[in-house]
């Protein structure tokens, strides 16, 4: 089919302004000089100046000369080759493609397409891709950490990086002082307080108190206080926004963006996506800030219920032990208190018992028994009433957590200690005796909490002077390990271990019986354990008593 | 059979004309107890519901405050219902904890006796044993 190519070749030989003059497309011809040959209307409206006979450098600008510079060089060196096209530049604030074809004479005929939206497309769209990059690192490197302050610090640095040149984020006041984290050009922020008063920047307080959620505003930076603008950023505030951190349902705080006068003020597109930043940003935040109060609450209520340190309690030795059975819930199902009688006369009462279950349930209820038993102190000669008044404290319909215990009802009477002991389905307390035999004292009763009715048997004994009565927890006879790994520490060995601490200090029989224990345990996992040595104080004649006492207790 | 280090908590029922007897076998703790409350509970909710509950307790390896805790949660339901309750051949240990916390009387004769040389020679007949109890009444 060769005519239809003749034909082509044919029109190419008689170029005319009328084949591209309708042409949708600017359309401007030059020859190998640089000269312009032809323009269509298109290019005429386009390009000032230019017309048939103008240099093409005065008509276009640089990069298109440059293109067909280039254009003709390589037409010289190959004759008929494809035409290299992909030139790209502004023409005035359009964007343009220019493409390159042959005309007759070695011309060149250019073709400029408009690619003015798709540039603008490509460029929103990489700019969406690089944002949605930075709100999922954001999302990573906030919810990294539950630490508030940490939070405040990140989010405003990383709003300094990508947002704004400067970023102040403040947290609802704790008081009359406002928590805020400052950064400037992505720099680490810094962390502190400020006493002021949000009001003075307008849209802060309503954004801080966060009902009804308000949306972003932008504000006269000539409005801000200067408690506001960073000490390092430089030369006046040419924008700012104020933008709500929104939390879990509670306001996690307030965004605010500056930028210096010299650069670009927010668009709105910006805005959108600050919020974007803003909603992850103060999920993160107030997460952190639940979890702090939270921790906050435990810390305030374990400080409660920690063992207390114990002591000489009217001429009465006291020492106490705790092990919890993890290290960090320092409260476990344990527990042990003396109560001091109101006078000297008065009998003390010593406590110490067995919560069933673990975590903040076990301490809940364990706080409950130490309170009520607290209170029923100034009864503490009749134990089984008592009991009976916790156990209808404790009773509940929905469940059958219980607890067991043992009370001491402990009074000094010259040298001696009397003491009054019940076992509410607790094991019964050991008495170490000055001559070295180990007793347990007979005492039976049942569990409290669980059972409507509770019966309990209290016995009455006298320590001598030196003498010790030890309240453990089962988690020291249930320790479990020893040279096979699996055996109980185990009463027996209780008993022979405390008949080797006769006329010890309680202190120190606590601290053998629990570094025994501890030795024992096989690979470290223990239940609770709770021990309170009851001791009659040596007296100074003791040191002449049958040569049973050591010597070196009794100075 | 074998000891494992932690064995895990197995629940058998096997219901007779008047009587369900419910087999506990592994460890009955924290983790578990809830599963041996909520199967008790199932047992006497059937209609017509059982005279008395029996629990095996023969292949129990341990029992904590949790598990004791549960049994004593089983003990209100039967008791509400007027069900009787007994524990079968416990081990020493549970045996032990039972007389610590003076609970022992609420599982029926098995749990204060002597326990057996061959536990499962002591299992007796169903309503052998029992005790005259009230005519299950309705839960309210």
């Amino acid at each position: 089919m060769a005519p239809p190519k003749e034909h082509i070749a044919a029109k190419a030989r008689r170029p005319s302004a009328a084949q591209w003059g309708p042409a949708p497309y600017p359309v401007i011809v030059a020859d190998r000089s640089g000269t312009l040959i032809d323009v269509n209307p298109a290019a005429a409206a386009l390009l000032e100046g230019a017309a048939p006979g103008a240099p093409l450098a005065r008509a276009v600008p640089s990069w298109l000369v440059r293109a067909h510079e280039e254009t003709v060089r390589e037409a010289a060196g190959q004759e008929g080759g494809p035409q290299r096209s992909g030139f790209r530049g502004e023409i005035g604030a359009l964007s343009f493609e220019a493409h390159p074809s042959r005309g007759l004479e070695g011309h060149v005929v250019w073709w400029l397409v408009d690619d003015t939206d798709r540039r603008l497309a490509e460029e929103q769209l990489a700019t969406e891709r690089q944002r949605t990059t930075f709100l999922a690192e954001a999302s990573n490197v906030l919810l990294a950490s539950l630490n508030a302050d940490r939070c405040m610090r990140v989010t405003a640095q990383l709003a300094s990086q990508h947002l704004a040149e400067a970023a102040i984020v403040i947290a609802p006041a704790s008081g009359r002082k406002l928590p805020m984290a400052v950064a400037v050009e992505g720099r680490a922020a810094t962390h502190g307080t400020v006493t002021a008063d949000p009001a003075e920047v307008p849209g802060l307080s309503e954004a801080l108190q966060g009902f009804p959620p308000v949306p972003s505003r932008w504000i006269d930076p000539g409005l801000l206080p200067t408690w506001l603008i960073p000490e390092d950023f430089t030369g006046p505030v040419g924008s700012a926004a104020v933008t709500p951190l929104p939390g879990h349902g509670v306001p996690a705080g307030v965004l605010v963006l500056l930028r210096s006068a010299g650069s670009a003020e927010f668009k709105e597109h910006e805005e959108v996506f600050a919020r974007l930043f803003a909603a992850r940003a103060g999920a993160a935040l107030s997460a952190a800030r639940l979890y702090a109060e939270q921790s906050d609450i435990t810390r305030t209520l374990m400080r409660d219920l920690l063992p207390p340190q114990l002591s000489r309690v009217n001429g009465v030795e006291f020492a106490g032990g705790y092990q919890p059975a993890a290290a960090r819930d320092r409260v476990g199902g344990d527990f042990y208190d003396v109560h001091p009688g109101g006078a000297p006369g008065e009998p003390s009462l010593a406590v110490l018992g067995d919560v069933c279950g673990k975590g903040l349930d076990a301490a809940v209820l364990t706080g409950k028994i130490r309170n009520t038993l607290q209170a029923l102190t100034p009864m503490a000669d009749d134990h089984e009433r008592m009991l009976r008044l916790l156990n209808g404290a404790l009773l509940n319909s929905h469940h059958t957590r219980f607890a067991t215990l043992v009370l001491a009802t402990v009074r000094r009477t010259e040298h001696r200690v009397r003491l009054r002991l019940t076992s509410a389905g607790h094991p019964a307390p050991l008495v170490i005796r000055n001559d070295g035999r180990v007793e347990e004292v007979d005492t039976q009763g049942t569990l409290v909490g669980a059972l409507p009715h509770i019966e309990a048997r209290t016995v009455e004994t006298d320590l001598q002077p030196g003498e010790t009565c030890l309240l453990y927890t089962d988690g020291v006879t249930e320790a479990r390990g020893g040279p096979l790994g699996d055996e109980l520490f185990g009463e027996e060995r209780l008993r022979r271990a405390l008949a080797e601490c006769v006329g010890m200090p309680g202190a120190a029989v606590v601290e053998r019986i629990q570094m025994l224990a501890s030795q024992w345990l096989h690979d470290g996992r223990h239940d609770d354990m709770a021990l309170v040595a009851i001791t009659a104080p040596p007296t100074n004649h003791l040191s002449a008593v049958d040569g049973h006492t050591r010597g070196r207790y009794t100075a | 059979m074998t000891d494992f280090p932690s064995s895990p908590f197995t629940l058998t029922a096997e219901a007779g004309p008047q009587t369900v007897r419910l087999r506990l076998a592994g460890d009955l703790d924290y983790d578990t107890s809830e599963r041996l409350v909520e199967r008790a509970v199932g047992c006497l909710a059937a209609d017509p519901g059982p005279r008395e509950l029996l629990l095996d307790c023969s292949r129990l390896r341990l029992c904590d405050s949790m598990g004791i805790s549960a049994l004593l949660m089983v003990h209100r339901a039967t008791s509400s219902r007027g069900v009787g309750l007994r524990l079968e051949s416990p081990p020493d240990f549970l045996r032990r904890i039972l007389e610590i916390t003076g609970i022992r009387e609420l599982f029926g004769s098995d749990a204060t006796g002597r326990q057996s040389e061959h536990p499962e020679d002591a299992t007796v007949p169903a309503g052998a044993q029992q005790q005259p109890v009230p005519p299950p009444t309705p839960s309210g």
